[in-house]
C-alpha cells in the first residue's frame, strides 16, 4: 500500500483508446477539493486542438485546462497535454511544451509525462496506466517505480483495450492493480 | 543515457566557450532528454568524450544541428495559417521589406508561408527569410528537402487550409529524397546566423517565432522574444506559439489580432513609454 509519509505531490494519468469516459467518470467522482494536481496525457488526434478538455470539463469536479508553456502547476488543477506537444515537468514545478519527435506515433507521449514527473518528484510521484492501444505510458509508468513512486494500472479486464495495461504488466509489477471505481475510491482517500 | 543536473551545467559550460553554442538559458527539462538524444546518437557514453570531441568543428555542427528541434509539419495549426492569410499579410506596413523566420529548423514553417504568399500572389513582395546558425540546416533548406516521414500530415493540414487537395503538386521526389518545387524554394532564403547576434534583418513587417522559445528558460525566452518585437516596424506583426505567451512587459502594448492563435501587432505609435 501506499506510504502514509510521503504524501504525492503529483498523480500523471494516461490513456489512449477508451480512456476519455474512464478519465471523465474519475474526475467526475472526484473530491472536489481534491488538492494534487492531476496531469494527464491522453493520446488524441494532432489537428483537433479543441473539444477534449471542455469535454472532461463538462462532469469534472476540478478544473480542467490545457496549460501554456511555463505555466506554474497549482493545487486543485487537472492538466491537460496539448494536442501535437509533448508534456513534460520542469525542475522548477512547471510545465514544459515541446514540439520534438513522435513518441510510439504519439505527441503527446505518456512515457515523456511519466518519466518527467519521475525525475522531478520521485517518491512523491503518482502515475496511472488506463485502457489504450498501444505499449505508450509502460515505461514510463516503470520509471515512477523506479523511482519508488506509486504506480496504478487499470485492470485489464475493465479496459475497453487492454494493450497498454498488459504493457505495463509485461515490465514490471505495479503497486495496484484497480478498476476505474477502485482508482476513484484509491484518490478520494489520499485525502479523506 | 540518463544525465543530472551537474552532467547538464558540465555540459552546457564546455558547449558555451564555442561559437553559437551557448545553451546555458535553456530549460533544464529539455537539455536533459536533448543531450540524451544526442549522446545516443553518436553513441557517447561519458560527458568527457562528449566534451573532447566539441574541439572538431564537424562534431560541433552536428550537435549545433540537432540541439534544434524539427518542425512537426507544414502548415500545422492551419487555423493559424488561414488567420496569417486572412487577417495580417496583406496588412504588412508599407515600408516593409523582410519577413523572417528566426532559428527555422526544417524548412516546415517558410515552406508553408512561401506557398500561401505564391497563392496570393504576393511572393515577390518580401524577402522571405529565415535564420538558423547550422551550415547543414539551412543548406537544407536553400535545397527544398522535406522530412519525407511529415508529408501525410503536411497533405492533411493543406487540405484543411484550402480546402482543395493541391499540395502534391508543390513537390518531387528525386532519388528517393522529397524536394520543394523550384518555384516555391527560390522565394526564400536561409541566412547562417544566431538569433542572439546582433545583425537582425531590418524593416521587419512580420516574424514568425513559433514553438521555439518553449525550449528557453523563463529569462532568456522574455529576452528573445521583447528583442524579436523591438525589431519589428511599427505596425509590424509577431506570431508565436498557440501554447506560448508574449512577455507580460510587452503584452499591455501589443495589439491582439488573434487570441487563439496567437498573432500580435506592434502599434505604430508606442502607447506607454516603458520600451524605448
Amino acid at each position: 500500500m501506499h506510504n502514509p509519509e510521503h504524501p504525492y505531490k503529483i498523480i500523471v494519468m494516461g490513456g489512449s483508446a477508451g480512456s476519455f469516459s474512464v478519465v471523465s467518470g474519475i474526475l467526475s467522482k472526484l473530491n472536489p477539493n481534491f488538492k494534487i494536481p492531476i496531469l494527464l496525457s491522453l493520446h488524441r488526434l494532432k489537428h483537433v486542438r479543441s473539444g477534449l478538455s471542455e469535454g472532461l470539463s463538462l462532469n469534472s469536479k476540478i478544473k480542467v485546462l490545457e496549460p501554456n508553456d511555463k505555466e506554474k502547476i497549482e493545487p486543485n488543477r487537472v492538466y491537460l497535454a496539448p494536442s501535437n506537444y509533448h508534456m513534460f515537468i520542469e525542475i522548477d514545478g512547471s510545465i514544459a511544451l515541446s514540439t520534438e519527435e513522435s513518441h510510439n506515433h504519439s505527441r503527446p507521449s505518456i512515457d515523456y509525462t511519466l518519466m518527467s514527473a519521475a525525475y522531478v518528484y520521485r517518491e512523491k510521484a503518482l502515475g496511472i496506466l488506463l485502457t489504450g492501444a498501444n505499449k505508450d505510458g509502460a515505461k514510463g509508468l516503470k520509471s515512477i517505480a523506479d523511482h519508488r513512486g506509486y504506480t496504478i494500472v487499470q485492470d485489464p479486464v475493465t479496459c475497453d483495450i487492454d494493450t497498454m495495461p498488459k504493457s505495463a504488466l509485461q515490465l514490471f509489477c505495479p503497486d495496484e492493480i484497480l478498476s476505474p471505481t477502485e482508482i476513484v475510491q484509491f484518490l478520494n482517500s489520499l485525502q479523506p | 543515457m540518463n544525465l543530472g543536473i551537474n552532467d547538464i551545467r558540465e555540459i552546457t559550460s564546455a558547449m558555451s566557450a564555442y561559437t553559437n553554442m551557448d545553451y546555458t538559458e535553456y530549460a533544464l527539462s529539455f537539455l536533459k532528454r536533448r543531450l540524451a538524444y544526442i549522446f545516443d546518437h553518436f553513441n557517447i557514453r561519458k560527458v568527457g568524450t562528449f566534451i573532447e570531441a566539441l574541439s572538431q568543428n564537424d562534431f560541433r555542427e552536428n550537435v549545433t544541428r540537432l540541439m534544434f528541434v524539427e518542425n512537426t509539419e507544414m502548415f500545422r495549426d492551419p487555423a493559424f495559417w488561414r488567420s496569417l492569410r486572412d487577417n495580417v499579410l496583406l496588412k504588412l506596413p508599407e515600408e516593409t521589406q523582410n519577413i523572417w523566420l528566426p532559428d527555422e529548423t526544417s524548412g516546415e514553417e517558410i515552406f508553408s508561408l512561401a506557398i500561401i504568399l505564391h497563392e496570393m500572389n504576393q511572393a515577390g513582395k518580401y524577402k522571405i527569410l529565415c535564420s538558423n546558425p547550422s551550415n547543414s540546416i539551412c543548406e537544407n533548406i536553400r535545397e527544398g528537402r522535406l522530412n519525407a516521414s511529415h508529408l501525410d500530415v503536411s497533405q492533411t493540414n493543406y487540405k484543411r487550409l484550402e480546402n482543395r487537395d493541391r499540395f502534391i503538386q508543390y513537390i518531387k521526389k528525386e532519388n528517393g529524397t522529397i524536394l520543394l518545387h523550384e518555384n516555391i524554394v527560390s522565394q526564400v532564403s536561409c541566412e547562417e546566423f544566431s538569433i542572439n547576434e546582433n545583425n537582425k534583418p531590418v524593416k521587419t513587417g512580420l516574424i514568425i517565432f513559433r514553438n521555439k522559445a518553449i525550449y528557453y528558460n523563463t529569462k532568456k525566452a522574455e529576452k528573445i522574444l521583447t528583442g524579436l518585437y523591438n525589431n519589428l516596424l511599427p505596425g509590424g506583426y509577431i506570431a508565436i506559439g498557440v501554447k506560448e505567451k508574449m512577455p507580460l512587459s510587452i503584452e499591455d502594448e501589443l495589439i491582439v489580432i488573434d487570441k487563439s492563435e496567437k498573432i500580435y501587432q506592434k502599434p505604430l505609435l508606442k502607447r506607454n513609454s516603458h520600451h524605448a
